[in-house]
Order: structure tokens, then sequence, then C-alpha cells
């Protein structure tokens, strides 16, 4: 009896020995505080980053050029390029001691080089496909002066104007052209949510360092350098639910008049925001909501509870509101990709479903090991950061707040524990990474739960992994990872398209080139706008803003036209199609049928799956030879056919068809052609 | 500031802005004109209303993110007041102001940042010099790329088109060189069995384009197919082609030419 007394107690001190050891390792917090800005703000370093970085980016520019060519030497130049062009600023932000003003211009100067890398990528007009459908609602503010003008591609744009106002405003007042504006006014952006972002941790961490640590790993988010460097509705929401976000998590350190101005100020933010993107919206509320619910369970201060609740309900239900008042179908537009992703990944965690391939894109083609490496180090780094950081952001007690913990009070800081649990959530956003319906919904999620991930690995960092260790190799180790997380999300969010290749078919930026863009334009021009179109994917967006046409899509109850384009014959259910349709004309490409899409698809989503291979070039040209359709423009490899004939057949004959006269034979593109005999 | 200077400040500002829009001033001076204000100014008159003061980098941070608000709210009044114009925005933003102006307390308007902490060093010459290279790289950097994708011209523009007038009895067949060299070009224009219009060795510069006007009938028959055909002078090979069916209604032909 006594014998087993004593093994009790000896497996307990055992037990109790390794809590300890891994309590020490995962949730004690660094009992000194920081060592903060005892350096004075210097220029050089910062001129010379901003220099190394514009040498690099001409480097990068090179590397495109040669990348636009197809020159297997571009990758070899552009990739290491990019990643020493984080490294310097990265490395300079997180210094041991530096003042605050110089670590968050050192992080701009990363964002804004970044954001350049954008620029270099398409400097003359929008690349991606995002940016053409908010563009088409900006060109119809800008030349029609009205709002809620339908986007045939993307209802919802115009329901939601706040991007497109703010970008009409300073392209009527400026005389600035719609591109040249918007690209500005996103640089603008970028600066303001690294400016908040660091505005908010440093108030909740009490540390710029710690914040500084903070912003360089939200920076490695898959959306930092492609998703929110477009020109599309997020990208400005993302910038007022950051300052939402820092406004409600320094309430509890606020004083109660300040208090009461922040919310304010968050209320004044909340329609704004509620008009500019609903999703965004939605995850303010969330964030709010969270910071209330912790403010609610640390019985003091009690202050800040009210206001984090009133700006959660605001971000809440304004957008509901908004969507009443404008009948937005947000439900639909929202609700089947998150069903989708939801049955997705519950087939994934079950084990019956598939899996995404991992730095594979549509068309098979993986990328370089490297990047598949510092994308997957990217992931683990922001793992190891919450498995080390999560307990002690909870227990993280910020120098200027002197209340000590006690049993009743379960975290010293709110704004910390709300960052701990929204970072607590940033696997999910793996978990969608890896299906296939769910991709889209984990990138998008990924930027927002970033926020509190960023923060908590931050804390792992600083509270843990440089607690002591403040030496030169130590700080250049902690910028390598630095630079390669942000290199890795980059990786992760935009790939290897971020590099230009030579045209590839239905590879969105990689498709648009001149003769498409010329073609656009044309039907503007001879054939006016808003005509119904039926055409690929890629040409959809440029006949949509450059054409300024109505394109059929079924993802807005339009009937599949890929049939028109796919079977070799015309029989009645392609006649069906043009008529239940009302299709006005058909644009062809008749590069679709020399590869496979890059990104999928040809017109709509499923087709390749449907079909199994690209459309025949004769069956993309059957129109020649049917009846009542006119071949109008030949800007091969670009066709136009007019379908007027088919919807109203007393206007057209059939008699050259009919008295056996075969049409003229193939134009240049396909090099079969001879010339007829003049009479 | 004086709340009345702040207002003459303002006035003064809306004037310059419509003499910026009556000139039609250079886009770079518009901007320089227009955008400190519109996207700093409202945003900060806000933070002065309600007497916030704090860190310059969180007040020109806010000031920024308010301003754009206050843009957007002022957006959907001009909708509403179908005034989404030049004019319309530059009065919006400034009566904005103006009403930020007269609602707030009492005490001056504050429209600086420096509210407290050490200022910063001047930059000292080297600092500049550096600077200065750095944006020259950029810039050459930025348009090293334009060059590249303005040259980036994977296959040829080349359009040609033929479009029917039922009105006029007519077609137009249009080519467009959008090349950056001249090209020659014969065009003909076929009827079923007969040629209606031939155009030899026609000179297209880089960029223009040229259109014909052709009154045409069906001869033979209630409709015809009439083709266009676009070749090389002095080659057999068919670089473009177009068709459309007519129908009768038309009476024939006299031609005319028109050049862009």
């Amino acid at each position: 009896m006594h014998d087993m007394t004593a093994m009790a107690a000896r497996r307990e001190s055992r037990l109790a020995a390794l809590w300890r050891v891994v309590w020490n390792v995962i949730g004690r917090s660094h009992p000194k505080p920081l060592r903060e800005s005892d350096r004075p703000f210097a220029w050089g370093p910062l001129a010379l980053i901003l220099l190394i970085e514009s040498i690099l980016l001409f480097v990068v520019a090179y590397a495109q050029g040669l990348g636009r060519i197809g020159d297997p030497g571009a990758a070899r130049l552009f990739w290491p390029s990019v990643f020493a062009l984080i490294l310097p600023g990265a490395f300079w932000a997180t210094r041991p001691t530096l003042d605050r003003r110089e670590r968050l211009l050192a992080l701009l100067l990363v964002g804004e080089a970044l954001y350049a890398l954008k620029i270099v990528y398409a400097p003359l007009g929008f690349p991606f496909f995002d940016e053409f459908l908010h563009w088409r609602t900006s060109l119809d503010i800008l030349e029609l002066r009205k709002l809620f003008v339908a986007n045939p591609m993307l209802p919802v744009s115009p329901l939601y104007p706040g991007l497109e106002l703010t970008v009409d405003a300073v392209a009527k007042m400026t005389g600035l052209n719609l591109f040249a504006t918007a690209m500005l006014l996103v640089a603008l952006w970028r600066a303001l949510s690294v400016t908040a972002l660091f505005l908010a941790f440093e108030r909740v961490a009490g540390s710029a360092r710690t914040a500084a640590f903070a912003v360089a790993i939200f920076m490695s988010n898959s959306g930092f350098v492609s998703f929110h460097g477009q020109y599309a509705y997020e990208t400005l929401a993302f910038v007022f639910f950051l300052f939402i976000c820092m406004l409600v998590l320094r309430l509890e350190s606020d004083q109660a008049g300040d208090a009461r101005r922040d919310t304010a100020l968050a209320l004044f933010i909340a329609p704004a925001l509620a008009v500019t993107h609903h999703l965004t919206s939605y995850m303010t509320a969330g964030v709010a909501g969270l910071a209330a619910l912790a403010y609610l369970l640390r019985p003091a201060p009690r202050r800040a509870l009210a206001p984090a609740l009133l700006v959660a309900l605001a971000a809440f239900l304004l957008p509901i509101a908004w969507a009443k008042l404008i009948s937005a179908p947000t439900a639909d537009y929202i609700g089947s990709t998150v069903v989708g992703a939801m049955n997705d990944l519950g087939r994934l965690l079950s084990g019956e479903g598939k899996g995404r391939r991992l730095f594979v894109s549509s068309d098979g083609v993986a990328a370089p090991i490297l990047l598949q490496v510092a994308g997957a180090a990217s992931v683990l780094a922001i793992a190891v950061g919450l498995t080390f950081g999560f307990f002690r952001t909870l227990t993280f007690r910020p120098p200027r707040m002197a209340v000590g913990a006690s049993r009743f009070r379960p975290w010293r800081s709110s704004g910390a524990a709300a960052l701990g649990l929204l970072g607590a959530a940033f696997p999910i956003t793996v978990l969608f990474r890896l299906t296939g319906a769910g991709w889209e919904i984990g990138n998008r999620l990924n930027p927002f739960l970033s926020v509190g991930a960023a923060f908590v690995s931050a804390v792992a960092i600083t509270h843990f992994f440089q607690a002591r260790r403040r030496g030169l190799v130590s700080q250049t180790l902690a910028g390598l990872v630095l630079a390669v997380c942000i290199f890795g999300g980059m990786v992760n969010g935009w790939g290897v398209a971020a590099l230009r290749g030579p045209y590839r078919v239905e590879a969105d930026s990689q498709s648009i080139e001149p003769a498409g863009i010329e073609a656009a334009r044309w039907t503007r021009e001879a054939l006016g706008e808003n005509n119904r179109f039926v055409a690929d994917r890629v040409n959809n967006i440029l006949l949509l803003t450059y054409g300024r046409q109505h394109l059929l899509s079924t993802l807005y109850g339009d009937p599949s036209t890929a049939l028109l384009l796919y079977n070799p014959t015309f029989g009645p259910e392609e006649r069906n199609a043009v008529k239940t349709g009302a299709v006005d004309y058909l644009l062809v490409d008749l590069r679709l049928s020399s590869d496979l899409p890059k990104l999928g698809h040809y017109f709509e989503p499923g087709d390749l799956d449907q079909y199994g291979a690209p459309p025949k070039h004769r069956n993309l040209l059957k129109f020649d030879s049917v009846a009542g359709v006119d071949r109008i423009l030949d800007a091969s490899p670009l066709v136009v056919f007019d379908l007027h004939g088919l919807r109203n057949p007393v206007a057209v004959s059939s008699t050259a068809i009919a008295r056996g006269r075969p049409p003229l034979a193939q134009s240049g593109a396909s090099g079969v052609a001879t010339r007829e005999g003049a009479p | 500031m004086n709340r009345m200077t702040a207002g003459w400040l303002l006035a003064l500002w809306t004037a310059g802005g419509y003499g910026v829009i009556a000139l039609s001033a250079p886009t770079v001076i518009a901007a320089l004109w227009i955008c400190p204000v519109v996207l700093y100014a409202p945003g900060r008159l806000i933070l002065s209303d309600l007497r916030i003061e704090r860190d310059p980098v969180e007040t020109l941070a806010g000031s920024v993110i308010l301003s754009l608000c206050v843009t957007i709210y002022c957006g959907f009044v001009l909708n509403i007041l179908d005034s989404l114009t030049q004019s319309g925005w530059l009065l919006a933003e400034a009566l904005a102001m103006l009403g930020l102006l007269l609602i707030g307390p009492g005490h001056d308007v504050r429209l600086g940042v420096a509210a407290g902490g050490a200022r910063l060093p001047r930059p000292t010459a080297p600092v500049l010099f550096v600077g200065l290279a750095a944006f020259v790289m950029f810039g050459a950097a930025i348009l090293l790329a334009a060059s590249d994708a303005e040259r980036e011209r994977p296959f040829p523009v080349l359009q040609m088109w033929l479009l029917q007038d039922r009105a006029a009895n007519a077609v137009e067949v249009g080519v467009r060189n959008g090349e950056a060299t001249e090209a020659a070009f014969d065009l003909e224009l076929r009827g079923e069995g007969r040629m209606i219009a031939s155009y030899r060795d026609m000179h297209v510069a880089a960029g223009a384009t040229v259109k014909k006007i052709v009154q045409v009938t069906p001869e033979r028959s209630d409709a015809e197919r009439i083709e266009a055909v676009l070749l090389k002078p002095g080659e057999p090979r068919i670089m473009r082609h177009a068709h459309v069916t007519i129908s009768r209604r038309l009476e024939n032909t006299a031609d005319s030419d028109r050049r862009d």
C-alpha cells in the first residue's frame, strides 16, 4: 500500500516536472519588458534600403522582360531578386533597438516594394481577372455618371461601390486616367494597411519591435502581395477593417474619453465599410465581437465592452441593412461557394475526397522545388509561431498595463487574447487551401486570420526565441526567417505566375495581349455597347472592359454556351442556346484549340471536364458555314460572328450555302487558304 | 488655426480647383492641387472636431482613412443629385469640409500632424543623394517594364471587318494595321461569282485604319453572300476574310473612301 502511494507520488511529480518543461517552452512569458527605442531616428539606413530595393526592382523588371520572351534564365534572375528585395527591410525593421518610426518606415518600404512587383509585372494595364470586373464598374460610374449600373460578370460589384467612388473622385478631379489613379490609390491603401496594423499591434503589445515582427509576419499571408495589391473592393475594405480593429483592440487601454472618441471613429467608418465590401464587414464584426467577448470574460475594466459590442453590431447589421436596401444577391453569391467549400472540406477530413495538389497549377505544372520549400516553410513558421506563442499571448502583459493576473482574470490583456483566439483559427485557412472547392475561401480568409496569427508568432519570437538572444547572428537569422516567410507567402498566393511568361491559353494576365484588346475595342467602336456576347474567359473580361459589352455567364442565370464552340455541328440544341441566351455576337479565339487552359476552363467552370479536350479548330469555325451567321471581323486569331440572323431569320438568306458554294477557305490563321481567282 | 482662416483657405482651394478644371490644367498640377486636400483634410477636420490629437503617424493615417470615408459618402449624395461630375465632386468635397468646419466646437482647428514626439532629423546631403539615386532607379525599373510590355506583341494586330448598313444598302469594309510599320495589302470585295470592288496595293500606315463604303445589291437572287478578302500583294495566301449575307432592297454602286 505504501509502495503504491509512493509510486503514485513519483508519477505525479514526474508529470509535474514534464508539465513545467512543456510550460516553459510553450507558455511562460518573458518576465522582463522588451528594451525599446534607445537609438535615435536615422534616415541613412532607410535610404540605403530604398536604393537596394530600387536596384533589385530594376533587376526584377529585366527578368520580367526575359520572361515575356520565354527566356529560361528569367526565373534564375527573378526569384532570388524578389527574395533579396524583402530581406533588408525585414531585417532592419525588427532590430532590437530602433526608433519606432524607423521601424514603420522600413516596413512601409517592404510593403510598397512588394506592391511595386505588381506594377513592374503589368505597368500598362490591369492584369488580374477581378480587376477587370471592378474596372467595368468604375468605367460605368466614370462615363455614365451614375451608380448601380449592372455589371454582367460581377453583379454585386456595382452594389458595393465604395472602391469605385474613391477612384472616381480622384480621377475626375485630377484628370488622371483610371488605371493610373487606381495604381496610386492601391499604393496608398497598402501604406495605410501597414500603418494601421503596426499601430494596432504596437498598442496591444506595448512594443514597437513586437509590432514590427507581427507586421512582417502578416506580410507572409498569401493575399498580401497579389490579392490585396489588386484593384478590387476587398483591398480598400481591408484598410477599413484594420483601422476599426486597431480602434477596438485598444479600447481597454484607452481613457474613458478616448474610448468614446475611438468608438465614434469606428462607427463613422463602419457604413463606408458596409458599402465597400460585405464579407470584410462581417469579418470586422467577428473580430470586434471576439474583442467584446474577451472584454466580457475579463472582469475589469469593463468600459471597453459596450463600445466593442456596439462596433460589432454596427459592422454586422449595416451590411445586412445595405443588402436589403439594394436587394443585393449576396446570400446566393456567397452561400454556394461556402457550401461547396464546406462539403469539400468534410470529404477531405472523412477521407472520402482527394485534396488539392499543392504547388501544382490547374494545367498540372508544378512549381520548382525551392519555391515549394519556401511556400511550405512560410506556413510551417506560422505553425511554429502559433505553438510557441499561443499561451504566451493569452498570458501576455503589455508593459504599461499594471494590473496583475488573478484567478478571476483569465488573461491580462483582452486585446492580446482576442488576437490569440483569432490566430488560433488560422489553421482553418490551411485546411481549406488543401481542398479543391475551398481553396478560394482559405485564400480569402487567410489575410484576416493572419492578423491574429502574426501577433501570436511575433510574441513567440520576442518572448521566447529572441527573449535573450539578441546578437547579430540571431537578428540576421530572424531577418532571414521573416524574408523566407514573406517570400513563401507570395509563392503560396501568386505562385509561379508572378513571373511573366509567353502567351498561354486561358491564363488571365498571361493571355492578355494587344490583338485581344484591339478586337474588344473594335466591338465597341463598330457594334456599340452592351451587345450580348459569348466568348471565352479571357476575352470575356476584355469585352467587358475595352468593349463594354454584356457577356453571358452561367454563374448568373444565362444558358450554357460552351456547346456552341465545342460541338462539331450547329444543330437544334445550339440554335436553342442562341435563342434562349439572346446571343447577338460570338467572339471565337482560335488559339483555344492549341492548348489546355492554364486556369482549368475555357468558357465556364467544368467545361474541360465535360468535354475532355480543347475545342477543335474546325468546330470553332463551323459558323463560317452556318446560314444566317455573318463573319464580321477577322482579327486572326480572333474572329467575331454576328448571330442576329439566327434569331431573326427573315433578315437573312442561305442562298450561298444552299447553292453548294463552299465557304471561303480558311484565313491566314490556319495557313491553308489560297487566293481565289478574280472574275 | 482659426476656423475663419481655415474657411478662407477652403474657399481659396475651391476657387483654385474650379480654375484647374476650367483651364484644363495639366494632370500633375491638378493632382498636386486636389489630392493632398481631398485625401487628407476632411479626415483631419473630423479628428480636430472630435479633439483627437494623438501620435503624428496615427493622425496622418486616420485622416486619410476618414477622408476616404467622406469621399464615399459624398459619392452617394452626388449620385442622388445626379451630379457625379468633375465639378460635382469638387463642390461636394468643399461643402463637406465647410460642414466639418461649421459643426465643430469653438476651438481652433488643427490641420497639422505634429502633436508631440521627437521631430524627425533633417536628412543629410548623402542621404538625399542616395534617396535620389533610388528614385531614379525605381523610375528606370518602371520604364523598362513599360517598354517591354509595349513591345510584347505575340500576335499581329491586323483587323479586317465587313459590316452591312441595311438602311443605306451598303457594306463597310475596313482594315486596321495595328503594327508598328506600314503595310500594303490587296483588298477584294466579292459577290457570288463576281468581283464587286478591288483595291490593289493599298498602303495602310502604322496604327491607321482604312474604311471603304460600297453600295451593293444581290444580283441573281433575294440574298447574296458578300465576302471581303485581304491579301498580301503578289502572294496567293489570304490574310483575313469576312462575309455578310445581304438581302435585296439595294441599289447599286458608288463607293467612297475614308481614312482615319
